[in-house]
């Protein structure tokens, strides 16, 4: 623990890439086999729906509020499955009237049913309410615009990334980020949660969560592996090893940070004071975060590393730092080849470094050897 | 070395404008706009007609021209649906005032073009002062033509010597007129009282000729030849250009059908124009039965080349450049073109107020589990990183005030309307905004590993962690600019509030937090402390 709190933790993120590799591989193929059979369940502002309007004549409602009114239409439409209906009271000319607007439901008889129930639940009769088919509130050219947007934008940060990185940084980014929104995209569908403009929010606010870990943690992947590994000290996997270590604690703190926030809003708004808009965009925000973080560390960075390593320069440097290793095993009190040894190479002799630190050190060097 | 000096000035300033604005938008009594979600507003129907029937897809055309006329900043997040095959419903978050909504929603009639035939004074034509053609156009009247056009080529009406002028021109040269209109309109309305102004009935009286009146000055009526297939579903495209000359002007696109239509008429006032007719060459652009301006044809004599208009070739091509005086001119009559397209007439059949669709409790729903969860990261940040905790704290709350207050403003300013998601969103930047702390803090530590004295590692640690803060907050501010400019609705909105988000944390990032680290790290009791002291948190051993 105190060694987490220092930032001198050791662990192996890119070694075991294969075994993220497969967890992730996993998780995206599971979730879009999900999305594939399941598809997608689209709320009324994308897929249209049925508008029905009925004056409020039941005395008794007379004196409520607005709100009071609201709920009582709602646990009429709970048990028909419409609980979830936009229902809005209209004060015009004529006194008040309810407005609700639910998902087309195929059946005509459940249709009616609904129309039905809003009618009598303010006591309006049939004749008296109006009842009619509207069309998708956010509408074609909003998300034709959207996703031009979207693709303008990836293509700017693959262009920014590369002008500040390199080109196979911008790509590891953007496969982090498409491993994101699959999830996320996956576990909305496992869910069936409605997708809704909010949704749509959530999802653009985890692609900007997602991006922004992930160049938090290639600033640091950069600077290590350009101190080390081009110089020839390091393999780049060791490099950019080391720098997860010390990104390790950032990750950690920040996606902590971001998900109390986010935790309170799906558990204290949505859980406690039942919020139920709240809830699927905390909850969509929420997997979007955690996944967005694992994301930079177990999918960016590996899949980088892997890439990078087959580039003839960083294959060269590996096979010398292999050989220097071996050597170094022979007199192991001396090594400098600990995995998080570049934290501190000058200012710490070598001989002073905790045992057990070493050991996994040497441990590491055998397997490398092995394979 | 960045001096104590500095970090005090950067510190004092953030401050200053942080809370400055707060206290200003408290002063004010300005609070953010709610959105539709939350705070309710005022909802419309709009009725359409058109002969033969109304057809969906141009019906849910009118729905996305609509939309866009609303939401000329695309912030409000009004909600603009078609219904039952005719209606057009409309919501409008937070407008308690009718009047004003109608306001917002704005003329309801189809644009269209149409040659003037004559322009009428209010008192009645005055048949005399003929003037020398070209000239004196006032402002806001000197529009001019078609291809591109010649500063002082042929200017317009609105000036009154422009419109006494018109009356004698129409009078005499009445039999030189085209076919489509009876040879009598001119000189019918100088022996007559002045006409009535033609009332509105749906898209027939595109096919009559029609009286409408001046949209600045409603004294000035314009007697128009009937527009035919020159509606505003023709246009394509319209933008206000600066020429290679400075000056403003409007570039219009047109569709295929539109252009033959358009040439066919601009090749007639040109040689109308040859002719010297000043008046009868002119085109009017008419947005609900108001001629928003009206323009001859330039001259290619006085003109570059291919830019005037001939007679016998008008404009081909369909792209137009119509001369504008100043660029907010420019500015409001692309936006006429762009959006005045209806392609349907819509009559106005219900207003009425609706409530929210959430409600209080769900705002408030909403606000307490930001409060919890802002709470929680705040004892997170004092219980991990002690005295640089309270620099969180200081940050997040200064961060806080700078937000109120630009959400505030621009709800005033624009209409911007917070609707429960956008709340999330803030919600979510509280966690990235702590973030660019994590970052630096943790930077802190290496540098502090690496055997740095404390100051050495705050000066070297925090300009490095401040890069990186930078880079990142570059991705998703860049990401808030792009949806920002080429999204439309809800998009729209959570792209605003991202990118004031990401900017204040930049901003706070260099001028708070690297001054605030600064400075406590060279006062001995918090760098010392047992407890609160940051080399206990940055586990210095000394």
């Amino acid at each position: 623990m105190r060694r987490l709190y220092r930032g001198e933790t050791d662990i192996d993120f890119i070694g075991r890439r294969r075994l993220w590799f497969a967890i992730s591989g996993a998780l995206v193929l599971l979730c879009l086999v999900i999305l594939l059979t399941r598809g997608l369940n689209y709320g009324i502002e994308f897929a249209g729906g049925v508008q029905t309007r009925a004056p409020i004549v039941d005395p008794a409602l007379a004196e409520e509020t607005d709100i009071e009114v609201i709920e009582e239409v709602r646990s009429a439409l709970t048990p028909l499955g419409a609980g979830n209906a936009q229902i809005q009271i209209v004060t015009g000319d004529e006194g008040r009237a309810v407005l609700v607007q639910t998902k087309e439901i195929a059946d005509p008889e459940a249709q009616q049913e609904v129309v039905n129930s809003v009618a009598a639940a303010v006591g309006a009769e049939l004749d008296q309410t109006d009842s009619q088919r509207i069309g998708s509130k956010w509408g074609s050219e909003i998300t034709a615009k959207a996703v031009r947007a979207l693709i303008i934008f990836l293509l700017v940060i693959l262009a920014f990334i590369s002008w500040r990185f390199e080109w196979k940084m911008a790509l590891a980014a953007i496969v982090a980020l498409a491993h994101d929104l699959m999830i996320t995209a996956g576990v909305y569908s496992l869910v069936g949660f409605e997708v809704t403009p909010s949704t749509i929010v959530a999802l653009l606010t985890i692609l900007g969560y997602s991006l922004y870990d992930t160049v938090v943690v290639f600033d640091k992947v950069e600077e290590n592996t350009a101190a080390f590994a081009a110089s020839g000290r390091k393999t780049y996997q060791d490099a950019a090893n080391g720098a997860m270590n010390q990104v390790f604690m950032r990750s950690l703190n920040t996606s902590l940070t971001t998900i109390l926030p986010v935790a309170a809003l799906l558990f204290i708004g949505a859980g406690l004071l039942g919020a139920e808009t709240l809830k699927d965009l905390a909850l969509a925000l929420l997997i979007g975060i955690m996944v967005g973080t694992y994301s930079s560390i177990f999918v960016a960075t590996p899949v980088l590393s892997v890439w990078k390593e087959s580039e003839p320069k960083y294959r060269a440097v590996r096979e010398r730092v292999l050989r220097d290793t071996k050597r170094a095993e022979a007199a192991p009190a001396v090594s400098p080849s600990g995995g998080d040894g570049e934290r501190a190479p000058a200012s710490r002799p070598a001989a002073t470094r905790p045992p057990a630190r070493t050991r996994v050190g040497d441990k590491k060097a055998k397997r490398r050897k092995r394979r | 070395m960045k001096s104590a000096r500095r970090y005090k000035f950067n510190l004092i300033l953030a401050v200053v404008v942080a809370y400055g604005g707060l206290a200003a938008v408290l002063a004010t009594g300005t609070t953010p706009n709610l959105g539709l979600d939350l705070s309710g507003g005022t909802s419309v129907i709009l009725t359409a007609s058109a002969e033969g029937g109304v057809e969906p897809e141009v019906l849910q055309k009118t729905v996305e021209i609509i939309r866009q006329r609303i939401d000329a900043l695309g912030v409000a997040e009004p909600e603009v649906t078609a219904a039952g095959g005719e209606n057009i419903l409309i919501q409008l978050p937070g407008v308690e005032n009718e009047q004003r909504a109608l306001e917002i929603i704005g003329s309801t009639a189809q644009l269209t073009f149409r040659q003037v035939l004559e322009i009428i004074p209010a008192d009645g034509p005055v048949p005399e002062a003929t003037d020398t053609p070209g000239g004196e156009g006032t402002p806001g009247a000197d529009e001019t033509p078609g291809a591109d056009e010649s500063p002082g080529g042929d200017e317009t009406p609105a000036s009154d010597e422009t419109q006494n002028r018109s009356a004698t021109q129409t009078g005499d040269q009445e039999d030189e007129q085209e076919g489509e209109q009876e040879g009598g309109g001119g000189g019918r309305a100088r022996d007559e009282e002045p006409p009535e102004v033609t009332e509105e009935k749906g898209s027939a009286v595109n096919d009559e000729e029609v009286v409408y009146p001046d949209a600045n000055d409603p004294s000035l009526l314009y007697r128009l030849a009937p527009a035919g297939e020159l509606t505003g579903d023709i246009i394509r495209r319209a933008e206000a250009v600066v020429d290679p000359s400075g000056n403003w002007a409007v570039t219009i696109e047109m569709n295929r059908e539109g252009a033959d239509a358009w040439a066919e008429l601009t090749s007639e006032l040109a040689c109308l124009r040859d002719e010297g007719e000043q008046i009868r060459s002119q085109v009017a652009i008419v947005l609900d039965g108001k001629v928003e301006t009206a323009t001859g044809m330039r001259d290619p004599a006085g003109a570059p080349q291919g830019q005037g208009v001939e007679c016998g070739v008008g404009i081909t091509g369909g792209s137009s450049q119509i001369d504008v005086g100043t660029e907010q001119e420019a500015k409001d009559l692309a936006l006429v073109l762009q959006t005045g397209a209806l392609p349907l007439t819509l009559t106005q059949s219900e207003v009425n107020k609706v409530s929210p669709t959430l409600g209080r409790d769900s705002l408030q729903a909403g606000l307490l589990a930001g409060a919890v969860g802002l709470a929680l990261v705040m004892l997170y940040v004092v219980v991990y990183y002690r005295a640089l905790g309270l620099v969180v704290w200081a940050g997040l709350a200064t961060f806080t005030a700078a937000i109120y207050s630009l959400l505030s403003f621009l709800g005033e300013s624009s209409g911007l309307a917070l609707t429960l998601a956008g709340i999330a969103g803030i919600i979510v930047s509280i966690g990235i905004t702590t973030d660019s702390y994590i970052v630096a803090f943790e930077r802190l530590k290496d540098e502090v590993r690496s055997g740095k004295t404390m100051r050495a590692a705050v000066e070297r640690g925090m300009a490095r962690a401040f890069r990186t803060i930078l880079i990142a907050d570059f991705v998703t501010g860049s990401a808030a600019v792009i949806l920002f400019f080429l999204a439309v609705g809800p998009v729209r909105g959570f792209a605003l509030t991202l990118g004031l988000a990401t900017l204040i944390d930049v901003l706070i990032a260099y001028f708070f937090t690297r001054s605030a680290v600064g400075l406590l790290s060279r006062a001995k009791f918090f760098s010392e402390g047992r407890f609160i002291g940051i080399k206990e948190a940055l586990g210095v051993s000394s």
